[in-house]
């Protein structure tokens, strides 16, 4: 968040209300209460649970010391009961010489970045830096320094490290600048505005530049060492590449304004000017004036850089990720608590250490790894939370559109105001270059006079010799006259006297002639100085408009900053709650998913039931079908009896008839036959009955018939009543099978739903930890690794007592007992020596480990080699040895898990890790103690071990 | 002011997450969350393509005229013929017969302008595909490659450089891509650490890698990330490496072999190169030294190239054979080529305005003639392009879309020049 003197105040201003005053800050409270109160304000979401003790000292020592505690630590951190001994163990660790050892080297990495060393060694560096950390020197005091050094104090040389080892290479001093002291990656700017980020602009970039594009790297031959030179002249004039848009710039600060300048007279602008094997001094040094305008506590970009690398230390992610990456669009996980660090970093003066104590002492560092059981606890409140956000983003969008529609405006006045500078910038640079042009003559015309005075000189001195000479001889001429050798011997002298008096006044009319070309040479170099200075006048008084639209471009920018980053803030809250409310759907859909099942599933046993009775059903109503079919067999039977009945009773009565009416007429032929007449009688009489008969048997097949017809309808009816039980039976089955269809989608809805929730929960968590509602999984650094298998494996000691050994020498314990300053000065050394002594092993460790020199040190990877290195290296195996060894002499596998787990993961063995260890011993009784090499390498391979949680 | 040249259209940034999000797979990627380390959708999708690459560097500078660019009766064209290749009318230099008998599979680059004649400015030129610059240092073509092809889950290393002898350790060479991307050099001797060291049996080693599975296992039931996730897999590809390591040994390789490859340097590195590209190594580089012909270039191109000539089509045409041509790029570059004008020593000197560029298999089209140069050589008169094109142009070959960004850890990082691009009409 560049370009904001404190939109934090703003910030949090609008934020406190927004969050229904549960964010409001009561100054009587530790700060580690009020970050957080501020945290709980705007988490989203449960936290996670508290650290147990046992997690909490690894974790501090890890972060504070840089390794593991030892199993004593720990064991006795385990058994204190005092209500305060986190806080009292902060304090321990704080005051621990290993604080600022480790926290030299996690400086020397976030700003060297594991370079290979070039001009300063690394071990000087490191040594000013323990040293500084042992001081406690404000941050800003160390920046300064570190800024400022030129190289030539043997103090401070070691400060010049960060640009000397940079070459003094302008772009690579302003982008590591930026990055590192700013918390700005302005590297993609510095050809055209960052293409992706919005507000990293090109003038940025080269505000940065004109600090640090003066600053040469000079060769001094005579100490052979590099040191840093500055020049005085240097414009950072930039164009983009893409939209040639060019400007110029003065030294400016990310969130800054141009800053103003002394302006000194051509040739007057250094304490010591450049020249051949001279190191140039400028009376204004532009670096110097980095150094001092960054850290007097007025720049936000500076202080809050500090204050959310500290919390990146100890956290394991900045605030504000990438640490390098403050923009409006990139807002902290927690604005408010930032802007509160930020302000304490400056209150406190830049006490790192006050704030790593108060960042160890928050409830938030000591949250647990574990995710909070209930993840749901603060569901309800998503909707509501969701709505205020929406009420509050949409009139921010509109201010941030207007915002940026008045910083075009502004924008193109600048460039405006900036054109109607161009001649009076072009006259003064070309006044430079004639005042350059003139200096030539004046430089000829001086060394020419320099060349006559000394000829003047040297004839001078052949003069009084010659005159010496002279009188001398006349003296001899005088004391033997007549001779004619000493005659024309005066003579001679007396001629070259005078030649030379000639040549002298040659000489002399000459130097007058060069003194005067000197002065006319200066006067034409003070007139073009003079000339200069009116361009620079003029300059300056025409570049006024632009300097008042640049000013007026810098202010509406800023507003657009603040109004763009009020609204990202919220539109990050918005997301994140989004993010839960969506987790809480996903949620819902699985938990309906789940009971949908039961429903279906009794729904389908409620349709299984209803088959079995209809198969009973369907089986009755055959059973009736086969009664109507026996009756319908009966009733067929009865009727074609009774017709047979019938037939044999028509024929006796059809004969009877028949034999009645022959007798009759047998009778005509014979009248009054008596015994005619008597058979007639009787068979008249017999017909009557045969007949009678005949009509009963008649009546009886008539019955039976009807009696078929009935039997006939009965088993029609029986068998439609079959038919329809069997389909309903039928449809029965459907219904079932239907419902196990349901079923089975039921249970595939869960199971997706279940797959949806586990990838919304995964990233939850991610996001969690993100905002440090829960422990960030931290890996151990390089050094951090390395320290924590030596100390595991009680390596480290044999180190620290040849150490204490050598320190004894010059410092005997004994001298130094009775003075406690004295004592942890001792303490100290002893601590550094034994750093030192192991630097070999850690480099060993960082050359796997650790990102590649130059580039950002808060990447983690894991490779094979890695694991190679682990698991088939000498150096993890023969550490390993050594505790396995000294494992092997533990009889009782309590004993022993209790010294393994202390040592190794900081904490108890739990009952099941005894069984699982005594499992594994008991397997292997003949040869325990390579068994118990396996198990050590397996807890040092162990990703438990391998992260600080 | 929001720089408007750069696309911001939804579309675009959502289809550049997508990306991302997927090569996020990656070193620093484990930002991208555990999704990502175990649906790497976009690696998985290249890897069934199986794309690779295999660079020849021509140390020293290997000169356009003794090879790719022929002048022969001109006044810079020394002594040697042109001579006909296995493609109508293209024909190359008589000191590499074998080679042209493959260039049906090849394609050259006549049109090289780097404008960069010192030997480490412009060798780094041409593996970075940008010119140096004090504030960043990139990734080299190799480290790209392997980023952005490798997959997540392969246990052997995406980037081989093969040298003559020695070997073993990784380099420096992959800047914020991460030391997962770095080349292993490889001459002879397999990677460090890859071998059980005396008297851990592989039974005691499967035991004690069990257990840590176990305590692995117990811990992540508290909670699983993508670190902690890709930290226990690199167990996993430790384990694999070490069973897979004869993939470095070339001595496994049959005798027929090696006296089809030559039994040389050279010859033994490509036939090294052909086992690691056949058993799924992303890119592989060889150099070839030395070039820097200032005194008696001919004679030295004539031995230089002799040498060079049966391995190298021996590998062409294998590749060929056994399918892996269609998926492996190989290109043949130099830091520059060499100077038209022959000097007092019949030596040519450092070259770097008009040279060539010898590539061939995965998407370039075979056959392949692009640019031209003028009669003598001494200028590009066609499709001049610069060392940041070829990159594109590489690593389009093998399906990578240059136009995106890498995302490593919370920064995005283009894969290639953004202000620059590929040969387009050379890719198939």
């Amino acid at each position: 968040m560049m370009a904001l003197p404190n939109p934090g105040r703003f910030v949090f201003a609008t934020l406190a209300v927004l969050l229904c005053g549960q964010a409001v800050v009561f100054a009587q409270e530790p700060l580690f209460t009020r970050v957080d109160h501020l945290m709980d304000a705007g988490q989203i979401g449960p936290s996670a649970p508290m650290a147990t003790d046992a997690e909490f000292i690894r974790r501090l020592s890890l972060d504070l010391v840089g390794t593991i505690p030892t199993a004593a630590e720990t064991r006795a951190f385990l058994a204190d009961t005092a209500p305060n001994k986190r806080e009292l163990v902060v304090d321990r660790y704080m005051a621990d010489p290993r604080f600022a050892l480790y926290w030299a080297e996690l400086f020397d990495v976030m700003l060297m970045e594991r370079r290979p060393d070039k001009h300063v060694p690394h071990a000087e560096w490191l040594k000013y830096l323990q040293t500084s950390f042992q001081q406690n020197k404000p941050w800003n005091q160390l920046a300064r320094e570190i800024l400022s050094a030129d190289g030539t104090d043997p103090v401070l040389r070691p400060a010049a490290k960060f640009f000397l080892d940079r070459d003094a290479e302008p772009n690579l001093m302003t982008r590591d600048t930026g990055r590192i002291f700013f918390g700005v990656d302005f590297q993609c700017a510095q050809c055209h505005d960052h293409p992706l980020i919005e507000h990293y602009a090109q003038s940025d970039y080269y505000g940065l530049f004109a600090f640090v594009n003066r600053t040469v790297l000079f060769n001094d031959e005579t100490n052979k060492k590099m040191l840093l030179g500055e020049r005085a002249e240097g414009v950072a004039e930039y164009k983009s590449v893409f939209t040639s848009d060019a400007s110029r710039t003065r030294p400016r600060l990310p969130g800054g304004a141009e800053l103003d300048e002394p302006h000194f007279r051509f040739g007057d602008e250094y304490v010591v000017a450049p020249a051949d094997k001279v190191r140039p001094v400028p009376k204004h040094s532009r670096r110097a004036l980095l150094a001092a305008q960054a850290t007097t506590g007025e720049n936000v970009a500076f202080n809050r850089n500090i204050a959310n690398r500290v919390w990146g230390m100890m956290f394991g992610r900045g605030l504000v990720y990438p640490v390098d990456m403050h923009h409006p669009h990139n807002p902290a996980t927690n604005p408010e608590v930032l802007d509160l660090l930020t302000q304490h970093v400056v209150e406190s003066q830049f006490n790192i250490r006050a704030l790593v104590r108060e960042l160890a002492l928050t409830q938030t560092y000591q949250r647990s790894f574990d995710l909070p059981a209930d993840p749901a606890t603060q569901l309800t409140a998503a909707a509501d939370k969701l709505t205020g956000l929406e009420q509050q983003i949409s009139p921010l969008t509109s201010t941030v559109e207007a915002a940026k529609s008045v910083q075009a405006a502004a924008y193109d006045e600048a460039k405006v105001a900036q054109k109607a500078t161009d001649d009076s910038e072009k006259a003064y640079r070309d006044a430079i270059q004639a005042a350059v042009a003139a200096q030539k003559p004046v430089n000829d015309a001086k060394a020419a006079l320099g060349k006559t005075q000394q000829a003047v000189a040297a004839k001078q001195t052949a003069i009084t010799a010659l005159t010496e000479a002279s009188t001398k001889a006349a003296e001899v001429v005088k004391a033997i006259p007549n001779d004619a050798e000493l005659t024309q011997a005066a003579t001679i002298y007396t001629n070259k006297l005078t030649a030379a008096n000639t040549e002298l006044a040659a000489l002399q009319k000459t130097v007058t002639d060069q003194t005067a070309a000197v002065d006319a040479a200066q006067q034409k170099l003070t007139a073009a100085i003079d000339a200069s200075e009116a361009a620079f006048t003029l300059a300056t008084e025409t570049a006024k408009p632009w300097e008042a639209a640049k000013q007026k471009w810098l202010a509406v920018r800023l507003q657009t900053l603040q109004s763009e980053s009020a609204k990202q803030q919220l539109a990050m809250r918005q997301k994140a709650w989004k993010q839960y409310a969506d987790f809480g759907q996903k949620r819902q859909l699985a938990q309906q998913s789940e009971q949908a099942v039961p429903v279906v599933q009794s729904e389908l046993a409620a349709a299984e039931q209803t088959i079995a009775p209809q198969m009973a059903e369907v089986a009755a109503k055959l059973a009736a079908v086969g009664e109507a079919q026996k009756v319908l067999v009966a009733a067929t039977q009865a009727m074609e009896a009774a017709k047979a009945d019938l037939d044999a009773k028509q024929t006796v009565a059809n004969t009877v008839t028949d034999a009645a009416g022959k007798t009759e007429a047998a009778l005509a032929l014979i009248p009054n036959d008596a015994e005619l007449t008597a058979a007639l009688n009787t068979l008249k009489a017999r017909k009557d009955t045969t007949i009678a008969t005949m009509k009963a048997a008649e009546a009886v097949m008539a019955t039976k018939t009807t009696e078929l017809q009935g039997a006939n309808s009965q088993m029609t009816a029986a068998q439609q009543q079959q038919q329809a039980a069997e389909a309903e039976l039928a449809n029965r089955k459907k219904a079932v099978e239907t419902k196990a269809a349901a079923l089975a989608q039921a249970q595939a809805a869960v199971v997706t739903a279940q797959a949806n929730l586990q990838s919304a929960f995964g990233e939850l968590a991610e996001a969690w930890a993100n905002q440090a509602a829960v422990r960030t999984v931290k890996p151990l650094s390089p050094e951090q690794l390395a320290w924590s298998l030596m100390e595991s494996c009680s390596i480290v000691d044999s180190y620290r007592n040849t150490a204490e050994a050598e320190v004894e020498k010059t410092v005997p314990k004994a001298s130094v007992e009775a003075d406690p300053a004295k004592k942890l000065e001792r303490e100290f050394q002893v601590a550094q020596m034994t750093r030192e002594k192991l630097r070999g092993v850690t480099n060993q460790f960082i050359a796997l480990y650790a990102a590649a020199g130059g580039q950002p040190q808060d990447v983690f990877f894991a490779t094979a080699d890695q694991a190679l290195f682990v698991a088939n290296g000498g150096t993890v195996i023969g550490w390993g040895a050594n505790l396995a060894n000294r494992l092997n002499t533990i009889t009782d596998v309590n004993a022993l898990a209790d010294d393994l787990y202390h040592s190794v993961f900081s904490r108890p063995a739990t009952p099941a890790e005894i069984a699982q260890l005594n499992t594994y011993l008991v397997g292997r009784p003949n040869d325990r103690p390579v068994a118990l090499k396996e198990i050590v390498w397996a807890l040092l391979a162990s990703a438990e071990f391998r992260f600080n949680h | 002011m929001f720089a408007s040249y750069a696309c911001q259209s939804s579309e675009h940034l959502l289809a550049r997450r997508q990306f991302l999000g997927t090569m996020a797979a990656g070193a620093g990627a484990i930002a991208g969350g555990l999704s990502a380390f175990t649906q790497p959708a976009m690696a998985q999708q290249l890897a069934a393509q199986q794309m690779r690459m295999i660079v020849f560097n021509m140390h020293g500078g290997l000169s356009q005229l003794e090879s790719w660019d022929p002048k022969p009766a001109t006044n810079t064209g020394g002594p040697f013929r042109a001579i006909a290749t296995s493609v109508p009318g293209v024909h190359i230099s008589e000191l590499l017969p074998l080679t042209a008998k493959q260039m049906h599979h090849m394609a050259i680059v006549r049109s090289v302008d780097t404008t960069e004649d010192d030997h480490g400015k412009g060798a780094y030129m041409m593996l970075h595909g940008r010119r140096q610059t004090p504030a960043s240092d990139y990734p080299t073509l190799g480290a790209v490659t392997a980023k952005a092809l490798c997959p997540e889950k392969s246990a052997l290393p995406g980037h081989v450089i093969v040298q003559p002898s020695g070997g073993g350790s990784r380099s420096n060479d992959a800047s914020y891509l991460g030391p997962k991307y770095a080349s292993l050099v490889v001459g002879g001797q397999p990677p460090a650490n890859t071998a059980r060291p005396d008297g851990l049996t592989p039974e005691m080693d499967q035991s004690r890698q069990s257990f840590r599975k176990q305590l692995d296992d117990q811990f992540f039931a508290r909670r699983r990330t993508a670190r902690t996730e890709a930290y226990t897999y690199s167990y996993e590809q430790a384990q694999q490496l070490l069973a897979e390591r004869d993939v470095f040994d070339v001595t496994k390789e049959s005798e027929k072999e090696f006296e089809r490859y030559g039994k040389h340097d050279l010859g033994r590195q490509c036939l090294l190169a052909r086992r690691l590209i056949e058993r799924g190594v992303n890119f592989v580089q060889v150099t070839h030294s030395n070039y820097d012909s200032h005194n008696e270039n001919f004679i030295f191109h004539l031995e230089q190239l002799g040498e060079f000539d049966r391995p190298f089509s021996t590998l062409i045409g294998d590749l060929h054979d056994r399918g892996l041509l269609k998926n492996t790029l190989v290109v043949v570059l130099s830091e520059f080529g060499r100077t038209p004008n022959i000097n007092t020593f019949y030596g040519r000197d450092h070259w770097s305005r008009a040279w060539s560029v010898l590539l061939g298999g995965a998407k370039i089209q075979p056959g392949a003639v692009i640019g031209k140069t003028n009669e003598n050589g001494t200028q590009v008169v066609d499709r001049k392009v610069d060392h940041a094109n070829l990159f594109h142009t590489y690593l389009r070959a093998v399906g990578v879309d240059t136009g995106k960004s890498f995302l490593v850890d919370g920064r995005d990082l283009p894969i290639a020049d953004p202000a620059s691009a590929g040969i387009n009409e050379l890719i198939a």
